[in-house]
């Protein structure tokens, strides 16, 4: 045990110092074009939208708790098993060649941000491909996940007798830190993501990768595999926003087909939950401000570390922002109702999902189609080398593949819907435990919060 | 069970790929924007051209920017971008990604249709300071 802590101090204390002498390369930021403002008039709509909505929810949304325990849905017609096995093992494939391909790349590729493949894949097709495949289809990240590929050789070395997975559970340790190794490894990436000016330097990069990978199979050899479902960050925060899918897995692992979002009401209560969801949120409320006019006019005249500094102070800012708005709401419900907020704070979290996946679509959704088409150039030569593997390597990004009229009404209907579906979850887990007499009024607090996240999250969309 | 979530696993796969290639076809699009200006990031200072040109001006003096901020654009109208340097650098229009070269024997400065709508930073490429940002609007 002291071992591992030790191996990850030093992997960490490493990571610092290399990260604080890196050289200030020629490396800049993703993407060369950011969004329009959006228009006002459709600002407007929006907002006025979300709060006719958020009423007339209260007044004539159902008066029994409907999604509670989600919906069992439809079997997905099965393949042969040896067929699914084989994809399973394909996916496995995939996921770590794709892994090995992007360390790779970062460590020993094209120096240059824009010829190497790795800060487009981490940045765009794993972190913004992946909410969006986890919101709408299914927790692919499950599927690919090359930490549970690479911690299950770790068991396999650790303990090479013992039966691998089964007694996972058992051989955990007590102490149950829940989702907070995941929210603290998120803040860690998006604090990579959005504030560190070198985020897309290749080596850099690597290195990142590198310290992560070591400090998640210290844990994992330590902890065992399951411990990667909610402590590491992208297992952790994919799974739970794959609970709004349509697809999912049934305990007995057969593949199931439901309306999307009512997964959610059975996501489970587990310390740090909230933390996971609010550094989500909050992370992408940061990035939305960091875009506006206000803040790059702030921040103008500010050299390199005294604007990672500011930026800094800004992603807590951020988060602090949604946490002090949600913690509020349930504390002012749990002083109507007379309850624990930290109980409803527990279960009102899942509510809150959808709204983060809003956010990130709103923000990222212009990044994901025109970066993604670098993506596709740079896999036919992902270390610069010259290669065209898949004959797409000269290929440059189309900035009107999507129009900017269809790009704002993405956002807007995005964000809009997030707000619907946040309201409906919270309505219904309202409902659950207060009883449809209270349920109404219980939600002001909440409802108020939300209204705040969508005019808010709107409005920096405005002031982009 | 782990051949259970074998299955599972491959089922969600399946799923995946599925999302992954439709996203894909969204970028098969062979043409390329940057090819269709016709003037080429030329790292000499180009004569003022007789077209007419949104005249965009800053100046970098001592580490710190004047003028340039948020310069409103209309789409596909000629643009000119002129910068004045106290120290070598390289200027970068990202987006349009056209580089030119400037220094303190005097200004430099680009001129091309603004055909990409979208906010565009011009950024002095070594320092990573900021000159203006160009808002190309239809």
């Amino acid at each position: 045990m002291t071992r591992a802590r030790r191996r990850a101090a030093l992997a960490g204390a490493l990571a610092a110092t290399t990260l604080a002498t890196a050289a200030p390369a020629g490396a800049h930021g993703l993407g060369g074009r950011s969004d329009l403002p959006l228009p006002v008039w459709m600002f407007a709509y929006g907002a006025a939208g979300a709060l006719v909505v958020s009423f007339a929810a209260l007044a004539v949304l159902w008066p029994t708790a409907r999604l509670e325990g989600g919906r069992i849905g439809v079997l997905v017609p099965p393949a042969s098993p040896r067929a699914t096995d084989v994809l399973a093992a394909i996916g496995r494939i995939v996921g770590v060649a794709v892994f090995a391909v992007v360390l790779a790349a970062a460590l020993f590729g094209e120096p240059d941000a824009t010829a190497n493949i790795a800060p487009v894949a981490v940045y765009v097709v794993s972190w913004v491909g992946m909410i969006l495949v986890s919101a709408l289809v299914g927790d692919g990240w499950r599927v690919l996940n090359p930490f549970d590929t690479l911690g299950a050789a770790v068991e396999r070395l650790r303990r090479p007798t013992a039966a691998v997975g089964e007694e996972d559970e058992a051989a955990s340790p007590a102490v149950d830190r829940g989702y907070w190794p995941a929210a603290v490894g998120l803040f860690a990436f998006v604090w990579l993501e959005i504030v560190y000016p070198d985020r897309a330097e290749p080596r850099m990069l690597g290195l990142a990768i590198t310290v992560y990978t070591i400090i998640v199979l210290a844990a994992v050899a330590r902890r065992g595999r399951h411990w990667l479902r909610r402590g590491e960050a992208f297992t952790a925060f994919f799974g739970v926003i794959a609970h709004m899918a349509p697809l999912y897995a049934d305990d007995e692992g057969r593949v199931r087909l439901r309306p999307p979002l009512v997964g959610l009401a059975t996501l489970e209560r587990r310390p740090g939950l909230e933390a996971l969801v609010l550094v989500g949120l909050g992370s992408t409320t940061f990035d939305g401000i960091s875009r506006t006019r206000f803040w790059t006019d702030l921040t103008d005249g500010f050299a390199k570390w005294p604007l990672t500094v500011v930026s800094t102070l800004g992603l807590v800012w951020g988060v602090g922002l949604v946490a002090i708005a949600y913690f509020g709401a349930m504390r002012a419900m749990g002083a109507r109702q007379d309850r624990d907020p930290d109980e409803l704070a527990g279960a009102f979290v899942h509510s809150l999902v959808p709204i983060a996946v809003a956010y990130a679509v709103a923000h990222y959704f212009s990044l994901l189609v025109f970066e993604g088409q670098t993506a596709l150039a740079l896999a036919s030569d992902p270390f610069g080398r010259g290669w065209d593997l898949f004959g797409t390597a000269r290929w440059t990004v189309d900035y009107r593949a999507v129009s900017t009229t269809t790009i704002a009404y993405v956002q807007a209907a995005a964000i809009v819907a997030g707000h619907v579906a946040g309201v409906v979850l919270a309505h219904d887990r309202a409902i659950a435990l207060f009883g449809k007499e209270q349920a109404s009024r219980s939600q002001y607090p909440l409802l108020a919060a939300m209204v705040a996240f969508t005019v808010g999250g709107l409005a920096l969309l405005l002031g982009t | 069970m782990q051949f259970r979530r074998a299955r599972l696993a491959a089922r969600l796969a399946l799923a995946a790929v599925l999302a992954v290639g439709l996203a894909g076809c969204g970028g098969d699009d062979e043409e390329t924007t940057v090819t269709t200006l016709s003037e080429a990031p030329s790292s000499a200072p180009t004569t003022p051209t007789t077209l007419a040109a949104r005249l965009v001006e800053v100046v970098v003096r001592g580490g710190s920017v004047q003028g340039g901020g948020r310069q409103e654009v209309p789409l596909n109208e000629r643009v000119r971008v002129r910068v004045t340097s106290d120290v070598e650098e390289e200027v970068h229009v990202h987006g349009y990604n056209h580089r030119f070269q400037v220094g303190p024997t005097g200004p430099a400065e680009i001129t091309f249709v603004a055909n990409l709508p979208g906010v565009f930073e011009v950024e002095l490429e070594k320092s990573q300071k900021r000159l203006l940002s160009l808002e190309v609007k239809p």
